[in-house]
């Protein structure tokens, strides 16, 4: 017999066959139909979940990215422009480019701060620009103190000037002539209350600490005293001079 | 008459059954499974175990139901999933050996198989044929695979197929002519 036709023989037999399954097996099948069902569901949920959690991790380190991406482009510009308005309104005319400028001491500050014509800078040398820049603000700050310092100074001078010429003429109209000495004795106690008003603000009632130190220096600073005593004096001489002119 | 109705109620079942429908796939089921049981046992000497990969294949059956294209029968798509399901077993189980074992080599023509012999009977000279020689031929013999598929399969060359097949008749005819001599007590050739 050839092999085909006993496999032939074999295959007509077993195909042939049924064995009929256990009652427990379509059970078995049956669960197992349902049970991933409830699987992919929450795979499907889980999934959803882990991709919610993905996007927002990436949006995160994006946005950290982006941020700190766009303060290291220009840190020190940023900050720098923050203090400058702070410190100085004249920085904002600077930035403004503002074509008019008022007084002497923001002429002086544009001038200061007035931009090179357009070449790139690098960052560093921008930083170190900004700092100089920092540095002709609070100086030009210094001059604009000292100039109202100045002013008022010269105004309380001029103010005793007027008082004393009042006083030198009361006096000279009751005796009649005025001593030197007595013009000194006046100059001296005017001297002093020029000092002492410059310490003491009567209008804001507050002590000038800058003034109260300078005071005590001027112990050591003869100068200042004699330049206060010298300035009322000539301003009296001349007042003096202008009455007498004025008289004749 | 009656098949094309039976085909008609086969395809209807086969659209609720991909829809989930558990009814449908409980028909579908009753309608294969004596068959598809069966498939599995010629692998696997254990009934309760041919029960068990014929569970699994089932599974596989209704979860991957789209899958079907109708451009074969739907049996002979049942049928490589039980026999794929029954290789899986015996690989899990490390059953298969493509070993070679000594034949007696004076046998050389094939008995005729005994038309009274039961199926029964076959299956047990089946079961009794070693793991590799076993599911060769009835991979061969009986579901109608060639060698190269065999081969793909079985992870093995299609050689190794081809001697297996050739031992596990060789020693089925053996084991027939003995069941014979047993029966009848003369050669049958």
């Amino acid at each position: 017999m050839a092999p085909i036709k006993f496999d032939e023989n074999i295959k007509e037999k077993l195909d042939a066959r049924r064995i009929k399954p256990s009652s427990q097996a379509w059970e078995r099948i049956e669960q197992e139909l349902e049970m991933p069902v409830k699987r992919s569901t929450n795979r499907k949920i889980i999934g959803w979940i882990a991709l919610a959690a993905c996007f927002a991790g990436i949006l995160i380190i994006a946005g950290s990215l982006f941020f700190r991406t766009e303060n290291s482009n220009e840190p020190a510009l940023v900050e720098t422009s923050k203090e400058l308005k702070e410190t100085a309104p004249i920085q904002r005319e600077k930035e403004n480019d503002l074509p008019e400028i008022e007084n002497k001491k923001e002429l002086l500050v544009q001038e200061e701060l007035k931009p090179k014509p357009t070449q790139f800078v690098e960052p560093q040398q921008e930083i170190l620009q900004n700092s100089e820049t920092e540095q002709k603000l609070a100086d030009a700050n210094q001059k604009e103190e000292v100039i109202e310092e100045n002013t008022d100074f010269k105004k309380s001078i001029d103010k005793k000037i007027d008082e004393l010429v009042a006083q030198v003429d009361s006096i000279e109209s009751k005796n009649k002539s005025v001593t030197d000495a007595e013009i000194d004795a006046l100059l001296a106690q005017a001297q002093k209350q020029v000092i002492t008003e410059r310490i003491f603000n009567e209008k804001t009632k507050r002590v000038d600490a800058n003034a109260l130190l300078m005071d005590v220096e001027a112990e050591l600073d003869r100068p200042l005293q004699e330049k206060v005593f010298e300035a009322l004096k000539d301003g009296f001489l001349k007042a003096r001079e202008a009455i007498a002119d004025r008289n004749n | 008459m009656k098949v094309i109705p039976f085909f008609r109620n086969e395809k209807q079942l086969i659209k609720k059954a991909v829809k989930k429908d558990r009814e449908a796939q409980k028909a579908l089921y009753d309608l294969h499974a004596p068959k598809m049981l069966s498939i599995c046992r010629q692998y696997i000497s254990d009934l309760q175990k041919a029960e068990e990969a014929m569970c699994n294949g089932f599974l596989k059956v209704f979860k991957n139901l789209e899958q079907f294209r109708e451009e074969g029968s739907f049996e002979g798509w049942i049928r490589r999933i039980m026999v794929r399901e029954s290789i899986s077993y015996l690989r899990a189980e490390s059953k298969i050996q493509f070993s070679d074992y000594e034949l007696d080599k004076t046998t050389e023509s094939y008995n005729n198989v005994d038309s009274t012999l039961e199926a029964e009977h076959i299956q047990q000279l089946i079961d009794n044929l070693p793991e590799g020689y076993r599911v060769v031929f009835v991979m061969y013999a009986i579901e109608g695979y060639k060698h190269s598929e065999i081969a793909d399969i079985l992870n093995i060359n299609e050689g190794t197929s081809k001697s297996q097949l050739f031992k596990a008749r060789k020693m089925l005819q053996q084991k027939l002519i003995e069941s014979n001599n047993y029966q009848y007590g003369t050669d049958k050739v």
